[in-house]
């Protein structure tokens, strides 16, 4: 996954870039970047991504070495610290229960309690008394220089959509998306884009916008056939369709299930005397699914249900359709029967 | 994407108990109190897998609970451990005083905005697609909090987290109702 990670290869990119400018070859700097909590992935990905750095350099030959070898000293002691640190604001905004689910792809779960007090409301003013004043001036320069190798950068890297995802939400149009967050006890900073409003309502609005944004695109990865779309509004439709259609799901699960069992008694062990196959819910799967959910159709497949409902009373449409979506997928099953008698016997015992 | 077995085994276990621990009260139910008795195990199984830590999980639990008929099902399928209704009812009467607050809120809001909608001119263009697609999102975020059990007392950032948790249990959910449906419909087959 991919998404989280952009914005961290756009510090990666700079620090990359600044370190092989200060000595050639770097080689044990990308995993001097890499963060040590989490990102495991990432080692793969920046090797990649500083390829596009030479445009960056050829960018700034006329700068003296003598400065960007201050600015990479400048940037050597707190650059992991820079990284971690951003690493944990970003995921830290995660519940527990949903970075664990996607830990798979985050991989810093533990990571998540450290940096949740830290994210607390900014204030505007500190920005000025964060770090040192050297650093306000190098920020600066870089700020500037950026503006140049900007260009250069975002053809490569699709780092464009998360940063233009940002620009969106503001009405200028500005080509400097850069948010330094610099982790302090209890706030954090936020340094204010160019031509844009700094009173706290504004950044507060900004925040907020940013964690929604952040979390829509969690979403994205989770709900199937999300990847195209790129608004709020076309994600939240999305959304709300898949809710429905897994309640949905359920509800005539439950009714299959009522039908099949007079006595409601589940034996388990007995139900797993062949060897079957059972399908899960998967991402190839779901958008079958749920495109099949229009109420235009009737068609009714299952024998076992047709003999015991005589008189049907509240069943809902989409289970007709249910359950010639789940012919269909069955035998795209990848679900093993044993695995599920595992479960339930673990569970028994204990 | 694959949840965690644990999760699946926890839903496994907690459900099937509860079934065992319904199936002893009452003979002869019809279909359709079974399918309840069925949907509601296998919701209060899942919202219990989760040990109160999200909201949605609280607020279903609360709900079911509350209706006279349901509570004493809710009151077996939980068993001893019969902690949770209560915090999540309390935790609801925080939130339903959080939420009066923020309709007062809006209430005004809505009234300021009219105003100054009969006084400023014809927006340009833009900003009335703009408008449009808040709008559009503003009623979508609605029919999301409709969905979500106990959405309507969160706000935006909550409901986006929330919404998460919740696809991702329906998902094991589904999953494991499924397995459990085909491998009885094979087992009752002759």
């Amino acid at each position: 996954m991919n998404r989280a990670l952009p914005e961290t290869l756009q510090w990666q990119q700079q620090q990359q870039s600044y370190f092989s400018e200060l000595s050639g070859v770097f080689p044990s700097q990308t995993s001097y970047l890499c963060f040590d909590g989490g990102f495991m992935s990432s080692d793969s990905v920046v090797t990649r991504e500083v390829k596009p750095d030479n445009g960056l350099e050829t960018a700034w030959p006329e700068q003296g070495k003598l400065e960007m070898g201050s600015f990479g000293f400048e940037f050597e002691p707190c650059g992991p610290s820079y990284n971690m640190n951003y690493a944990i604001s970003r995921t830290s905004s995660c519940p527990l229960a949903a970075a664990e689910l996607v830990s798979g792809k985050m991989g810093s779960g533990s990571a998540v309690g450290s940096g949740n007090e830290s994210f607390k409301k900014r204030k505007a003013d500190k920005l000025q008394n964060s770090k040192a004043v050297v650093e306000d001036d190098s920020m600066k320069k870089i700020k500037a220089y950026e503006e140049e190798g900007e260009s250069k950068i975002t053809g490569p890297s699709n780092s464009n959509k998360s940063k233009h995802k940002k620009e969106n939400s503001t009405d200028t149009s500005k080509e400097n998306s850069k948010v330094s967050e610099v982790q302090k006890p209890d706030y954090i900073h936020v340094r204010a884009r160019r031509g844009q409003a700094t009173d706290s309502h504004s950044l507060a609005e900004r925040v907020r916008r940013e964690k929604i944004s952040e979390r829509m695109k969690y979403l994205q990865d989770l709900v199937p056939g999300c990847n195209k779309i790129t608004g709020k509004a076309g994600m939240l439709d999305e959304i709300i369709n898949y809710v429905q259609s897994l309640q949905r799901q359920v509800e005539f699960l439950s009714m299959k299930l009522a039908a099949v069992n007079p006595r409601l008694d589940f034996n388990i062990d007995n139900l797993f005397t062949k060897v079957e196959e059972f399908p899960t819910v998967q991402e190839v799967a779901n958008p079958i699914h749920y495109q099949h959910f229009n109420p235009a159709q009737e068609v009714v497949s299952e024998t076992a249900l047709r003999r015991t409902i005589s008189a049907p009373v509240t069943i809902p449409d989409a289970s007709f359709l249910d359950s010639s979506c789940f012919a269909q997928i069955q035998p795209s099953a990848a679900w093993d029967d044993v695995e599920l008698q595992n479960l339930y016997n673990v569970g028994r015992f204990h | 994407m694959c949840p965690h077995s644990s999760l699946k085994q926890e839903f496994l276990k907690k459900w099937i108990m509860g079934l065992q621990r319904c199936s002893f009260s009452k003979k002869n139910m019809s279909i359709l109190e079974r399918k309840k008795t069925i949907k509601l195990s296998a919701d209060i199984a899942m919202a219990s897998a989760r040990n109160g830590t999200t909201r949605w999980s609280r607020a279903l639990i609360s709900n079911a609970s509350k209706d006279g008929s349901d509570n004493r099902l809710v009151q077996q399928i939980l068993g001893p451990e019969s902690n949770t209704p209560v915090a999540a009812i309390t935790n609801k009467a925080r939130t339903r005083r959080a939420l009066v607050c923020k309709k007062i809120v809006k209430r005004s809001r809505r009234q300021i905005r009219r105003r100054r909608r009969k006084c400023v001119a014809a927006a340009p263009v833009k900003a009335v697609t703009s408008s449009i697609a808040k709008h559009l999102v503003r009623k979508r975020t609605q029919v999301l909090k409709t969905l979500i059990p106990g959405g309507e007392f969160m706000d935006e950032i909550c409901l986006i987290e929330e919404t998460l948790d919740y696809i991702t249990s329906l998902r094991v959910q589904v999953d494991v109702m499924r397995s459990v449906a085909s491998a009885s419909v094979r087992a009752s087959e002759p």
